[in-house]
């Protein structure tokens, strides 16, 4: 049979050339969708590991909006984090550490703010804007007037800023848990610079509480970073605003200032996995008495949700457009096989009346096809990678500017007061995360092995389908119709 | 049935439906052929010399009696196996395989029938010389052979797969009268040298009449002449 399949493909060389064709442009349209669907599938995932294992517990921004949309005043629509709360999430599975966060406006008659209209000398690339911290409601003054954003962390090890090397520590140490009693700070290169400031040095920062008491603290620099991916700030943008001018210290140093030692402003928990993140936040609604409708758990979802968009797109055209390539490849196919084989009519008619069974004559056309298939594959191996290259770059320059338009006329949830909002630290990440997502979401169409059993499973599919639905006609056929035909 | 007996059909009915209309062909049409003879059916056209050559081939079943071969039914044997294993047919057009030169042609029948010898293709070009054709015609192009020579090539396809029952329609149908009397002394032989059975359905009275047995079909009927 193997022997006779041979023949008959060395017999008809033109035939088989064009099946060669033919079978080699679908296996590359079949590589390309399964090598985007794969990268985009692949990309999905790192895009969330990409955004940690950390959530975030934080005011429910959306619920705040729509409040005050209500017309609610903003003081009455936001409650703070307490301890009390966030001490309940820390404790739960999946938890491998925590930070809370509070965030206070201050002024210094020691030091002066980086302004700004000051150009850094860091990069100014767009996508790498860079927001500043929170900034606490409670504060009654206006904030222009405050200079600095004092950012008290539990511990500044797990900051993603640090972590990612946005901010690059150039001199001294970072704050530990070690430091939570101490008025220790870390300062940004620019502000170290501008005031003369080293390691080692001091200086004071006065808050202002509720009831207009001022509250001072001096500060002693133990560290000073520099930050590698921001730019210039936009100009609606207030100093204290400027990650610059943003002074890093213990927690108990910033609840000082705050005047508050049960109040925070973030909550972030480190999980063991990103894959618990669903999980943790499901325990966190079904054990604590948290107000979710108040509070929110964000694991940078909506960054996220925006990342995925344009590869969830991606991965659905790339799964239509294998049913399409199948499809339209099977037809294709199917229609040559039947045109082939009834000029070869006459053949199955002697085949039968040899006693060849219709099976083993249905199975050496599936053999041909099989032989034709495989030539086909391994051609399309080497040109399947190139292929599918083409496509993904057409597809991502698509979504980018599908992307640039989205950014370009920003929704109201990003260009919604963040002066006069109290973001927390994760929502000024989601903005610059949701901004650097066209480049995150940059797709590796490599040929995977799973990718080429794939599309060998696939190419074995067309055939037998192609094979099979004209090996109907065969069957219906009997030796005695065909060469009775044949003699007429 | 006669020890000798190879094929025999009893009471054979086939017909066809013409519109509303039953032409019959064969009707009640009985009789047994022997090993080491050789039949010539004869007949105008359309008289059913063809329809008792499929039917006795394997290559259709009749709608009434049966065909025996060796004492069972054919269809009790199945159709395929029996074309497979016990009988070998000759066509008028050759009925060879284009893409496959004379040799892969014979070797072809043989591992369809699973005929097992040590040699296949020396066995192939030995009955393909003993027809006549040389080994160089035996592996030429199939279609650059000429009509006698691929009706040799047939004949050796059908030797090639031993069997006791060979069937031919109209082999010198296509041939000149020298290349004719060279296949009818080929099948002579074969019924009288090698006992096979072999039954040449044929409208040349002339090579009905160098045949052991001539038959005719009258209203239906095998008739010996």
């Amino acid at each position: 049979m193997i022997k006779n399949a041979l023949l008959s493909i060395k017999k008809s060389i033109g035939k088989t050339i064009l099946l060669i064709v033919l079978m080699c442009v679908i296996a590359n349209l079949v590589i390309a969708g399964l090598s985007i669907k794969s990268a985009t599938t692949k990309s999905m995932e790192q895009v969330r590991t990409s955004l940690g294992s950390d959530v975030t517990l934080s005011y429910n921004m959306q619920n705040m909006m729509k409040n005050r949309d209500k017309g609610a005043a903003m003081n009455e629509t936001v409650s703070s984090i307490t301890l009390t709360m966030a001490d309940q999430l820390k404790t739960l599975k999946y938890v491998k550490n925590y930070n809370y966060t509070v965030n206070v406006g201050v002024i210094s008659d020691d030091i002066e703010p980086v302004a700004m209209n000051v150009e850094s000398e860091t990069t100014t690339q767009a996508n790498d804007r860079q927001m500043p911290g929170g900034y606490n409601d409670n504060q009654p003054r206006m904030l222009d007037e405050n200079d600095f954003t004092v950012v008290g962390n539990t511990t500044m090890e797990n900051l993603s800023d640090f972590t990612e090397e946005n901010y690059v520590l150039k001199s001294g140490r970072l704050l530990t848990a070690d430091d939570e009693k101490t008025a220790n700070c870390v300062i940004e290169s620019n502000l170290a610079g501008d005031n003369d400031l080293s390691v080692g040095d001091t200086f004071t920062v006065i808050a202002t509480n509720s009831d207009e008491e001022e509250i001072s603290v001096k500060l002693t620099i133990v560290g000073i970073y520099e930050i590698e991916t921001t730019s210039q700030m936009g100009g609606t943008m207030s100093n204290r605003q400027n990650p610059i001018n943003q002074i890093y210290t213990g927690l108990s140093t910033a609840q000082k200032l705050n005047d508050s030692t049960a109040n925070i402003t973030s909550a972030t928990y480190y999980l063991d996995d990103p894959d618990h993140i669903d999980a943790f936040k499901e325990l966190a609604q079904s054990s604590t008495d948290i107000d979710f409708e108040t509070y929110t758990l964000d694991a940078n979802d909506q960054v996220y949700q925006r990342s995925i968009r344009s590869l969830e797109n991606m991965e659905q055209f790339a799964t239509i457009f294998l049913w399409v390539v199948v499809g339209a490849g099977s037809a294709i196919l199917c229609l040559i096989l039947i045109l082939t084989m009834r000029s070869r009519f006459y053949e199955f008619g002697v085949l039968l009346s040899l006693g060849q069974a219709k099976i083993r004559i249905i199975l050496q056309q599936f053999i041909e096809v099989l032989m034709i298939a495989i030539v086909a594959f391994t051609l399309s191996l080497g040109t399947g990678k190139m292929v599918s290259n083409v496509v993904s770059s057409m597809l991502e320059s698509t979504q980018n500017n599908q992307n640039q338009m989205v950014m370009e006329i920003p929704d109201d949830e990003q260009n919604s007061d963040t002066q006069t909002s109290n973001e927390t630290e994760k929502n000024t990440d989601f903005f610059n995360k949701a901004m650097q997502s066209p480049t995150d979401t940059e797709l590796d169409v490599s040929l995977t092995s799973s990718t080429i059993l794939q599309l060998a499973q696939i190419t074995g599919l067309i055939c037998l389908v192609s094979v099979v639905l004209p090996s109907i006609y065969i069957l219906r056929l009997s030796p005695r119709e065909i060469l009775v035909k044949k003699e007429g | 049935m006669k020890e000798d007996a190879v094929l025999a059909f009893e009471n054979v009915g086939y017909y066809y439906k013409d519109g509303s209309r039953q032409v019959n062909i064969l009707k009640d049409a009985s009789y047994t052929f022997e090993k080491g003879k050789t039949y010539a059916i004869v007949g105008a056209s359309g008289s059913g010399k063809t329809t008792s050559l499929v039917l006795a081939g394997g290559l259709d079943k009749p709608k009434q009696g049966k065909i025996i071969y060796k004492g069972e039914d054919i269809e009790k044997i199945g159709l395929t196996k029996y074309r497979r294993n016990h009988v070998s047919i000759v066509f008028q057009s050759y009925n060879l395989i284009t893409y496959m030169n004379a040799i892969q042609n014979v070797e072809s029948a043989m591992d369809i029938a699973g005929i097992k010898v040590p040699n296949k293709k020396q066995y192939a070009l030995d009955i393909l010389k003993e027809l006549g054709l040389s080994e160089e015609e035996s592996k030429r192009d199939i279609r650059k052979l000429s009509g006698g020579q691929q009706q040799r090539i047939a004949i050796a396809r059908a030797m090639a797969k031993d069997v006791d029952l060979i069937l031919c329609d109209e082999p010198t149908g296509n041939l000149d009268l020298e290349t004719s009397q060279g296949i009818i002394q080929t099948f002579i032989q074969l019924a009288h040298v090698k006992n096979k059975c072999v039954i040449v359905v044929t409208h040349s009275k002339e090579f009905a009449q160098c045949l052991d047995v001539q038959l005719q079909i009258n209203q239906g009927k095998l008739e010996k002449i």
